[in-house]
């Protein structure tokens, strides 16, 4: 016992503990699609559709308080194979819970053919701290230049393609 | 500081569980020892333990890990220093802590052969292994992992408080065998476990998306008995002491011991403590959460005649194919049961010692040495302890022992106790590691035993 009361211990700094900082970087698809020429055809008429064709979603992952608190970067990245004989225009907004856009990925022109086309775009959480507040994401695609007509049951797909690299720093 | 910290792990300790007693096993026929293998022998006609401190012991054990590796005044960045240790550990790395206390332990003579020892105690034990997968998902997310399962399995603690009351009995068969048996009745306060899980996380380049998330065979279960009822959590800690006392989830056990002379030097000792269970039935909430699940984004479909709402159809997919749930079903968990055994031989002078009880001589030996094993059964694998000892007899009323222990911890730990008898107060106290006492922080392990008995001739 007289041994125990004699024990020591080396100073130890606890306090560092508080420089501990976790940076965890976590990546998730996003939306993804598969478009064909008759997508962009009036079904009765058979001509194009100039208005474009747009598909909405919630995306509640920002309501999470932990990501809010400790979200520093969004990397956005986009992949597209465009088989069409035809160029495509892609708009991709992320809308707040009342439909409002707060923010909207450069506008993406992809020409015809390319079956190899990429974006990335960075979002800093500290220069655009509204980011937080989505709650939708938005993706329309116009078809544009009228040089070739579009063929209807053509099988040569627009494939869209995204995902989100989520940089959190907590301390 | 010194003290201090040892206090605070004193403290810490004393929220805790099992652990190996080597140095008071088999030692100086302490009454004591009859709670390590009680067909140990004895030679006195009752003992009465003091309340509370008839058997104390404490155990805090760290597995390649020491609070050096972390807090040391080194000038390292603390987060090199966190990232070092995360790769240092591995899934069979754990903490362990244990605390017994002896509240209550009275034995006496029924006849020359026979001795009958009960009492209640109370004992928490807690093991928590490494996950070492769901902490570098946590620290550094897949995106640095692709294609890496993420193993869920490795998520394994156990954590019980209990109070035992147990009696048993040592009879001496013949001069060369004594056996011995104990009953134990549990009652589990509180116990929080999961083992036994199951399932990987995995993000992969996908086919349709850029990536694919798979959720593999998810299957876990987080077990609790004692912390929660109608969703409140436990508020009066002091309800864990009383629900000790046969009030909470209770269960039984046995030791089984023998002592046996294969000549007069030479002396063979085994036990089996706690050889049972407990059925956990009291204020029981469980958490399950089975299932696989591939996620590869939301995938747009386009048709403004019938708008599909992603999102919810999204997570009412995971909840049907992931399911979480909370029930309050009882369950059964086997107590962490422990193995012993003992060869030592004895030389050096033989003197007489008198039998009290009826008069008669034992005869022994001032030295012995001897090789001891200690086995527990662990969530994820029994730990062994390997142990040789010395032991000197100074007079008849006072008996050191020396141990050195190769085990999980660590490969020379050297342990030393002492027991004496004062009029009728017996007293040891005994502590492993010893070398360790100069820098705890930079310990893996230390333990103790104490204990303050009055025996009676």
């Amino acid at each position: 016992m007289f041994l125990l009361l004699a024990a020591c211990s080396e100073k130890l700094d606890f306090k560092q503990a508080e420089d501990f900082k976790h940076q965890p970087v976590v990546k998730t698809s996003l939306v993804y699609f598969t478009l064909f020429s008759n997508d962009f055809m009036d079904p009765v008429t058979g001509s194009e559709i100039v208005n474009g064709v747009s598909d909405v979603s919630d995306f509640r992952i920002l309501e999470n308080s932990y990501l809010r608190d400790n979200l520093q970067k969004i990397i956005i990245d986009i992949e597209v194979k465009n088989e069409i004989s035809r160029d495509f225009t892609a708009i991709i907004e992320f809308l707040d819970d009342n439909g409002t856009i707060i923010y909207t990925l450069s506008t993406l022109n992809i020409p015809a053919q390319n079956i190899a086309f990429t974006y990335q775009e960075t979002i800093e959480v500290r220069l655009n701290p509204i980011i937080l507040n989505t709650r939708k994401t938005r993706t329309s695609v116009f078809i544009s230049g009228a040089s070739t007509p579009l063929i209807e049951n053509d099988p040569r797909a627009f494939e869209l393609k995204s995902s989100g690299t989520y940089f959190i720093e907590t301390e | 500081m010194k003290q201090l910290f040892f206090l605070l792990l004193l403290f810490v300790s004393l929220d805790t569980m099992t652990q190996n007693k080597q140095v008071l096993y088999g030692f100086a026929e302490n009454p004591q020892t009859l709670l390590l293998n009680p067909g140990a022998e004895t030679n006195y006609k009752f003992h009465v333990g003091i309340p509370f401190l008839s058997g104390l012991s404490g155990d805090v054990a760290l597995k390649n890990f020491k609070l050096t590796d972390l807090f040391s005044e080194d000038g390292i960045d603390f987060n090199t220093k966190f990232f070092r240790l995360l790769n240092k550990l591995d899934v069979n790395d754990h903490l362990k802590l244990n605390l017994q206390m002896d509240v209550l332990n009275v034995g006496f003579r029924v006849d020359d052969k026979t001795y009958i020892s009960f009492g209640f105690y109370q004992e928490l034990d807690v093991i928590g292994y490494w996950p070492k997968d769901v902490i570098t998902f946590l620290n550094e997310g897949n995106a640095p992992y692709l294609n890496k399962s993420f193993d869920l399995s490795q998520i394994v603690y156990k954590a019980d408080f209990v109070g035992a009351l147990h009696v048993g009995v040592s009879r001496k068969v013949n001069p060369k065998l004594t056996l011995g048996g104990r009953f134990k009745l549990y009652s589990s306060a509180l116990n929080l476990e999961t083992q036994n899980n199951s399932g990987t996380v995995t993000t992969q380049r996908g086919s349709n998306n850029i990536y694919t998330h798979y959720l593999n065979t998810i299957d876990l279960n987080f077990l609790s008995a004692g912390l929660v009822e109608d969703d409140e959590y436990l508020e009066n800690p002091t309800e864990l002491i009383t629900n000790s006392f046969l009030g909470g989830s209770l269960g039984i056990g046995l030791d089984f011991g023998m002592t046996y002379h294969i000549s007069p030097r030479l002396e063979f000792t085994g036990s089996i403590i706690d050889f049972g269970y407990i059925n956990y039935s009291k204020k029981v909430q469980n958490t399950t959460v089975k299932g696989s699940y591939t996620f590869e984004g939301v995938n747009f479909l386009f048709d403004p005649a019938s708008p599909t709402n992603y999102w919810a159809d999204l997570n009412a997919d995971f909840e049907e194919k992931v399911p979480r749930g909370n029930n309050t079903n009882s369950y059964t968990s086997w107590r962490p049961t422990k193995l012993n055994a003992a060869l030592k031989y004895s030389f050096g002078n033989q003197r007489r010692s008198k039998y009290c009880y009826d008069n008669t001589f034992k005869e022994f030996y001032t030295d012995a040495f001897g090789l001891q094993i200690h086995t527990i059964m662990r969530p994820l694998s029994p730990q062994y302890a390997i142990t040789g000892f010395y032991e000197k007899t100074f007079t008849e009323k006072l008996h050191a022992k020396v141990t050195y222990t190769l085990d999980d911890y660590s490969f020379h730990n050297v342990g030393a106790g002492i027991s004496t008898q004062i009029g009728n107060v017996s007293l040891f106290g005994m502590v492993d590691n010893i070398f360790a006492y100069h820098n705890l922080a930079n310990a893996s392990s230390v333990s103790f035993q104490m204990g303050l008995n009055l025996i009676f001739d």
